[in-house]
């Protein structure tokens, strides 16, 4: 395909997705105006009219990227043969992590590396930004450990920052301003991150194909999960996330996006583009760019690089959080980020879909916020309806009684209903039709697994939705979220813990049950779905926090344990079993 | 701590020096990413300002 077909591929999907999204938003606008309009027309639903236009649009957004991902497949990528020349830097950036689990990682991908023949290209660099002097302390012995057992000195190297400037893009910066000249490539990754040495050498043929290629982004693929919120995201993300990517693959352009990890840049395209700025004035809006990966894959594109996401790179894994209060605060660290990049919409020089990333990463926080304001107007709305007028005619002495516009809601509300659960429902379809449920258990075990989720998402939706909403509120509010570091491990919650971290939820729930029982008492039914998990919302915490059956939400990773993860458990094991002899002597 | 910290003193490395990094600076040089902005519009987003102050 020549770069003028494919540049009008890319148009193409993406004119007829937006449209098609914008119809069905405003599909829902008629609905609602009309269904307000019954009883004839005031502020409240010209209010709730226009929220519903953006919230329908949002989740149209997502259902047509799934209905493209489902019926497209990208073209080849080209890719270069025979030995590797070009030297690589891994790069493992750690913030207080687990110097053993973090390290084991680094042998791992180290080992595999040398098993494809291509390993002596490949250097692997630990980028401590560690503060805490205990944690700094044992990372360094674990690395001189880490050299002796697997006889990597010269290919592994570590290094500690002592002032933090930039956070983890400073942390990366660093990295290329002291050592970049000595690669040509680097790839990013995460501390939870793992991958197949197969795959980093993939992904170097594949950068190397096109010279003006300036970053590659893989599909991570969640792992390792334990408790039922994090079996459930892990199957979720397994399952449904590579058809939303090769959907989202057949938009992207020369404009892909950076996930901040999992990725290989071009050392000299990322430093020549990727010096971040600090934004002038005070955070949340102010100050080091947080959400930095979003930036970076825009002024990369800016300056005349291509951005691509390879949905068919397999061998990428990373861990996710284990559970809903982990979520919500990694959420919150992303929704200031998101935000904050309404200081760089109008940027100078950006390519106008880099624009477009940016606003729909500011919407992806702002579309709850929105639906929370639509349910609160409509309880509100009968305080502001005019009175019903049964002799509208003048001269007409005979009462017209309004036509019921019901059904237009309901309409609403199935349409709601299908946009969210029908891509979901049509995957599983697909994954039965193409054989690719075999590796999530068989087509009754995906089945399974898939309505337990489309359950857990409903009953957790309106848990997120304040947790999102009170991120938004904080963020506008100014008040900023630091930099905390991840917390891992098996994530469960006790009862207490669960309730000083939901009860707000509750009692906000109780709150707007007492409103709607006051002010709206038939819409206290239609608001149930939204006001019982609120109620529940500690109870929701602590059980999906608590540790799942392994023989539940299986994915491929699992059917199949990858190579990298074998050796992964390998060295923790081994290492954790030499951490225990040595404390019991 | 090894020479390399002369050179960069904000750096903490192994107390052996095994595993430094090499030395291969690369210059990478911040970008412009705001547009300055005049009058009440910038007031209210807390934009930069434009130099004129308008």
């Amino acid at each position: 395909m020549t770069a003028a077909t494919g540049g009008a591929r890319v148009l193409l999907t993406r004119t007829l997705l937006l449209s098609a999204s914008v119809a069905i938003g405003l599909a829902g606008f008629g609905l609602f105006f009309r269904y307000g309009a019954a009883d004839g027309l005031d502020v409240m639903d010209f209010l709730r009219s226009g929220l519903i236009l953006i919230s329908t649009f949002w989740l149209a957004w997502g259902a047509v990227q799934a209905l493209a991902g489902l019926t497209t497949r990208p073209p080849p990528v080209p890719r270069m043969t025979g030995d590797l020349t070009a030297m690589t830097a891994v790069l493992v950036p750690v913030y207080n992590e687990d110097p053993l689990v973090t390290f084991a990682r680094v042998a791992a991908m180290d080992q595999s590396l040398q098993a494809t023949g291509q390993g002596g290209q490949f250097h692997i660099a630990i980028l401590s930004d560690t503060r805490d002097e205990a944690l700094a302390a044992q990372e360094q012995a674990w690395f001189l450990r880490l050299l002796d057992d697997t006889g990597a000195e010269g290919r592994l190297f570590y290094r500690r920052r002592l002032n933090n400037r930039g956070r983890k893009a400073g942390n990366i910066e660093e990295f290329f301003t002291r050592s970049g000249a000595a690669y040509d490539h680097a790839i990013i990754l995460d501390a939870d991150s793992l991958m197949e040495g197969a795959t980093m050498v993939e992904m170097v043929r594949r950068i190397e194909a096109v010279p003006d290629m300036g970053l590659i982004q893989t599909l991570p693929l969640v792992v390792n999960a334990g408790s039922r919120f994090g079996r459930i995201q892990q199957f979720s993300a397994g399952f449904y996330s590579p058809v939303f990517c090769r959907g989202l693959a057949m938009m992207q352009g020369r404009t892909g996006p950076f996930w901040g990890h999992n990725a290989i840049v071009r050392v000299r395209a990322f430093a020549a583009s990727c010096g971040l700025p600090e934004l002038s004035g005070p955070p949340p809006f102010g100050g080091h760019i947080l959400s930095h990966d979003y930036v970076e894959a825009a002024l990369l594109a800016r300056a005349g690089w291509q951005v691509r996401v390879d949905d068919d790179l397999a061998g990428s894994y990373e861990e996710g959080p284990e559970n809903m209060v982990l979520h919500a605060k990694r959420d919150r660290r992303w929704c200031q980020g998101n935000l904050q990049h309404a200081r760089l919409l109008t940027a100078p020089g950006l390519k106008p879909w880099s624009r477009f990333v940016f606003a729909q990463g500011i919407l992806a926080y702002l579309s709850p916020v929105l639906w929370l304001a639509f349910l609160l107007a409509s309880i509100l709305a009968p305080v502001f309806a005019p009175p019903v007028n049964y002799f509208p005619i003048r001269g007409w002495s005979f009462p017209v009684i309004p036509v019921s516009e019901a059904s237009k809601a309901i309409a609403l509300a199935l349409g709601v209903g299908a946009l969210l659960f029908a891509p979901k429902l049509l995957i599983l379809l697909d994954a039965i039709r193409d054989g690719r449920a075999r590796g999530f258990g068989g087509a009754w075990a995906a089945m399974r697994s898939v309505l337990g989720e489309l359950l857990f998402s409903a009953i957790a939706a309106p848990v997120f939705l304040m947790f999102n909403t009170r991120s938004v509120l904080q963020v506008l509010g100014g008040v900023d979220g630091g930099w905390p570091a991840q917390s891992r491990g098996d994530g469960s919650l006790s009862l207490s813990e669960a309730w000083s971290a939901g009860n707000w939820i509750s009692s906000t729930g109780i709150l707007g049950l007492g409103l709607a029982l006051w002010l709206s008492p038939g819409l206290v039914l239609w608001l149930s779905p939204v006001l019982v998990p609120m109620l529940l919302a500690p109870l929701v915490l602590w059980w999906s926090s608590q540790p799942a059956r392994q023989d539940r939400f299986v994915t491929a990773a699992e059917s199949a344990r990858p190579d990298i993860i074998t050796r992964h458990n390998a060295w923790v094991l081994r290492w954790q079993q030499d951490a225990a002899t040595a404390i019991a002597a | 701590m090894n020479d390399l910290s002369a050179r960069f003193p904000d750096q903490a490395m192994t107390h052996d020096r095994r595993g430094a990094l090499p030395e291969a600076p690369l210059s990478m040089p911040s970008q412009s990413l705001e547009r300055r902005h005049r009058g009440w519009f910038a007031a209210l987003l807390r934009l930069p300002r434009h130099p004129s102050g308008a």
